[in-house]
Parts: structure tokens; C-alpha cells; sequence
């Protein structure tokens, strides 16, 4: 599993999916991805999923279990989210838990308000 | 070990002097030697024994040569870990290659120098030696897996006891239900229970990812349900207990198994959706939990349609807000609910099988038995699927509303 990560600032830090699947085979090397990269105490974690055009019920049980490992002000953001993605957060209401924007920039500009 | 006995060597050669002079040679070793002055002869006896450790064959031989025999010994089933070496005074690279590419694991060269052809024969024990205890682990981890697999058909056996027994009919109710789990066990639960006289409560919970940790979670989660009567009490009325029970609120059920649920305390989550049907009125009222719509097929205008908002799963936030949401069944009307399992299912190219078809198909068996409705739909993911192993769980609830009167 392809994954990359890039320090923006201080608190933020972006991690990119370069796979277009996040499901049950690949969800176990992303959870292990995501411990060893972001420090619990880290504020903003910006995950792109451009890249992401299916994700099941395990890959969304990934992303909730690693917003679980941030503390109580951590956040993670998805930017890039494709239809497919979108429809499976809606579904589960998980677009309340997770803020989604069209870019990083984007991200980065409304986030800080 | 299986190889506790003496290192057993068969040695082909025409020459009766190179038998007689390997025999001194090799007496320090230890072995058991066996010797033939005829390739077939010698194929005849190793064809029946199957503790050969190394055959040490001539190249040249009248009837049958030394490659012939090699290649005739390697189709054997029970030569597999025999070491084969060639004897030979050709030492041109074409009979190298011929010999290796017969099967022959190493070469021993005429004239015959003692210190070589022992330090060859000892290279070619110690190979032997490993080949055994490889041989020997792999049985024992096919005898592991083997047994794992058993345990495992005996859980599944054990998991489909919480699952109902039968399919339902009531009078103015048919319900059937199908399950595949994808593996041994599966992460999918279904139920369904008459709570009042007039309610019918039935659930579908789908538990994230699969294989053993899902099939325990969801087979603990099934117990808790039907010991708390799928937490009907949460939403039935029993303030009016003396005229007719009401039910209320089901979103109440979910919210009190989220309450409950020890998923908290794991990276578990599930979804679920749990609905109670008013089988004299047809009003169905469901609360849908991150699980997938509704289908809701209209008997008079033939069209089935997806039915729900969504909302979210059950064990991620302990104070999650569910909510109910109603349809209205007419006489006549089926209702489906099913797991991800169907619209997940995936062909060759990758494509998935999608809600839509499953309306469809929904739509095209409408002259169809519940029961037989269910079975062709699975009928129809397989096919689409073809070659591809389902990689989740397969599960479907449909009822048909008739809307008679109870007596």
C-alpha cells in the first residue's frame, strides 16, 4: 500500500492515500501507517483521498479508530473525497465526524477560522 | 522422526567393479546399500519402496540409461525427496545440462576418487536431512490448518443456533431470510420477533470487517438481543398495557443497544437496521444505522425503491442520536433490508453489483415466493461475480405485507 505523508505546519500534518482502495486487505497497513506517523497529540491530521474510489466498512473503521487515537481537540480532515466515498459517509452520518473539503488549500484557509 | 533409520542408498551400474569399489569406499558411512547392474530392474524396485533416501545411477547402461531412469523415478509419487546423482566420465556442459534438467541433483565423476564421492554423498545426506524436516513441519502445519479449519466449520455450526431457525409465516405476514457468509463464520446477524400481537419486530446488523473477530463479535451481539428481547421493552408503551400495547419510537432499541453495546470498548462497530412492522396496518417504522436503505417494492406499480436517509453506525460514539423514519406498506407489498454483502459484490473488472440491480431484480420476480425471490437473487450475485470469491457476507430479510385480518 502506497502512502506518503508531508508535514504542512506545527499542528498539521497531511497524509495521501495513493491507492484507489481503502478496504478490508488494506486497512490494517494504514491503521499501523497512521500510529506510526501522527503523535496523538498532533491537532490536524489532513487526509487526502483523491486518490480513493472505493472504501468499505473496514476502511471506514480505520479512519474512526485512528480519530479515536488523536486526542479530544484532534481532528481529521479529508479532502478529495470521490462520489463513491461520499455516498458511504453519508450514508453513516460519518460527514459530521469528519469535516471534508475540495482541497488543501481550501482546508487550511477555513479550518483556521 | 520419520528418519531414524539408516541412510538407504540404491546404486545402478552395469560394471560389477565400481559396485564392488563404491562398497569399500562407502563402508565408513553407515549405509544401507542396494545394488542393481540393470535400469530397469533398479525402477522396479524403487517403484515399491518408499524410504529410498539417494539413488546414484550410471549414465551409460544398455536397456535403460541413466537419464531414463532418473526421469522415470521423478514421475514416481513417492520418490518426491529422493537425491539423485549421475555417474559419469562426461564432463561436457550438454550432459550437464541433460542431467540436471532430467532431475539429477548433483554428479559423480569416473574415475572414482574416494575423498570426493564421500564429501559429495555426505553433502547429499545433509540435503536429505533438511528436505525430512521441512517435509516433516509442513505436515504438521497442514495438520495445524487442518485442524483450525474443523474448529472453525464447528463455530459456524455453533453461530447459526442465535440465527431463527425457519423462515416466518404468519397470517398476514411471509418473512424468509438468507445468509452466505463469506468465510466459515460471518459478521452478518439477522432476527425477527412478534413483540405484541400486532408488531413485528425484525433487525439486520452488519459487524465491520470479517473473519474470526467479527463472527465472535456479532455472535456475543446476538446473544444480547434475544436475551433482551431485541430490547422491545425500550419501545413499547405499556402505559396503555390495558387496551392495546403501542409501539414507539424504534430509534429508543437502537439507542439502548449503542448504550449497551461493548463495542465501545473494541475498535468494533457494526451497522444495523431495526424495524418493527404494524401487521395490521402495514406501517412500518425503522431505524437505519449506517446500514443500507430500505427496498420497498410497490405490488401496484411494480416498482421497487430504496428507502432511507441513513444515519449512524452503532458503536462508535455512545451518545450517537438515532432516529426512526416510516414508509406505508399496501396490501400486497414486500419489503427488503440487506447487507452491504449484495451491493459490494464485485465481477472480474471490478465493477459492483449496485442497489439498482438489486431493485431490478427485485421488480422481475414479483410472481415469485419470498423464499424463492431470495434464492434467486443470491443466484444472481453469484453469477455476476463470477470466479470472484464474495468478499463479505451475503445476507437479505424480505416480508410480504398481505394485509388479512387477523382472526
Amino acid at each position: 500500500m502506497s502512502l506518503t505523508n508531508e508535514q504542512i505546519n506545527n499542528n498539521t500534518i497531511l497524509i495521501s492515500i495513493n491507492e484507489d482502495r481503502l478496504d478490508s486487505a488494506s486497512a490494517p497497513t494504514f491503521k499501523q501507517y497512521f500510529l506510526d506517523t501522527v503523535n496523538e497529540n498532533c491537532q490536524k491530521v489532513v487526509l487526502d483521498l483523491s486518490n480513493v474510489l472505493f472504501m468499505d466498512s473496514s476502511g471506514l473503521g480505520v479512519l474512526i479508530s485512528s480519530l479515536k487515537h488523536l486526542n479530544s481537540q484532534g481532528s481529521i480532515i479529508l479532502i478529495g473525497i470521490q462520489a463513491n466515498v461520499q455516498a458511504l459517509m453519508t450514508l453513516t452520518r460519518m460527514d459530521r465526524l469528519f469535516p471534508q473539503y475540495e482541497s488543501l488549500e481550501q482546508a487550511l484557509s477555513l479550518e483556521v477560522n | 522422526m520419520r528418519h531414524i533409520n539408516k541412510t538407504k542408498i540404491v546404486i545402478v551400474d552395469d560394471e560389477v567393479i565400481i559396485h564392488q569399489q563404491l562398497k569399500i569406499i562407502l563402508k565408513s558411512l553407515d549405509a544401507e546399500l542396494i545394488f542393481f547392474s540393470d535400469g530397469s530392474k533398479a525402477l522396479a524396485y524403487i517403484t515399491e519402496q518408499d524410504d529410498i533416501d539417494m539413488l546414484i545411477t550410471d549414465w551409460l547402461m544398455p536397456t535403460m540409461d541413466g537419464p531414463e531412469l532418473i526421469s522415470k523415478v521423478k514421475t514416481l509419487d513417492n520418490q518426491k525427496y529422493t537425491y539423485i546423482m549421475l555417474l559419469t566420465n562426461l564432463r561436457d556442459k550438454e550432459s550437464l545440462v541433460t542431467g540436471i534438467s532430467v532431475g539429477a541433483d548433483d554428479f559423480l565423476y569416473k574415475p572414482i576418487i574416494k575423498e570426493e564421492i564421500v564429501a559429495k554423498i555426505s553433502a547429499g545426506m545433509r540435503v536429505q536431512r533438511l528436505k525430512y524436516e521441512l517435509k516433516e513441519k509442513n505436515e504438521d502445519l497442514t495438520s495445524a490448518l487442518n485442524h483450525i479449519k474443523d474448529d472453525l466449520k464447528a463455530a459456524a455450526k455453533l453461530s447459526m443456533t442465535i440465527l431463527p431457525s425457519s423462515d416466518l409465516k404468519l397470517q398476514s405476514v411471509e418473512l424468509g431470510a438468507l445468509f452466505k457468509p463469506c468465510e466459515y463464520v460471518g459478521g452478518d446477524l439477522y432476527g425477527f420477533k412478534k413483540i405484541t400481537r400486532d408488531s413485528l419486530a425484525f433487525f439486520q446488523i452488519d459487524v465491520a470487517g470479517h473473519g474470526i473477530p467479527s463472527a465472535l463479535f456479532s455472535f456475543s451481539l446476538g446473544h444480547e438481543l434475544s436475551q433482551a428481547e431485541l430490547f422491545s421493552n425500550e419501545i413499547i408503551d405499556y402505559e396503555q398495557i390495558n387496551e392495546k400495547p403501542e409501539v414507539k419510537q424504534v430509534d429508543r432499541a437502537v439507542t439502548a443497544i449503542n448504550q449497551n453495546s461493548f463495542a465501545h470498548n473494541s475498535d468494533m462497530y457494526f451497522t444495523m437496521t431495526y424495524g418493527v412492522l404494524n401487521t395490521e396496518t402495514g406501517t412500518v417504522k425503522y431505524c437505519q444505522a449506517g446500514h443500507p436503505p430500505l427496498i420497498h417494492f410497490c405490488t401496484e406499480t411494480g416498482v421497487a425503491k430504496l428507502h432511507g436517509v441513513g444515519g449512524f453506525p452503532v458503536g462508535i460514539m455512545i451518545d450517537a442520536v438515532f432516529e426512526e423514519q416510516e414508509l406505508q406498506m399496501q396490501k400486497g407489498d414486500r419489503l427488503f433490508v440487506f447487507s452491504d454483502g449484495i451491493p459490494e459484490a464485485e465481477n472480474e473488472l471490478g465493477e459492483f453489483w449496485g442497489e439498482e440491480k438489486l431493485c431490478r431484480i427485485i421488480e422481475s420476480g414479483k410472481e415469485k415466493t419470498i423464499r424463492d425471490l431470495l434464492d434467486y437473487i443470491y443466484q444472481q450475485v453469484i453469477s455476476w461475480s463470477k470466479g470472484e470469491k464474495l468478499s463479505d457476507d451475503v445476507t437479505i430479510i424480505g416480508f410480504q405485507w398481505t394485509g388479512e385480518e387477523l382472526l
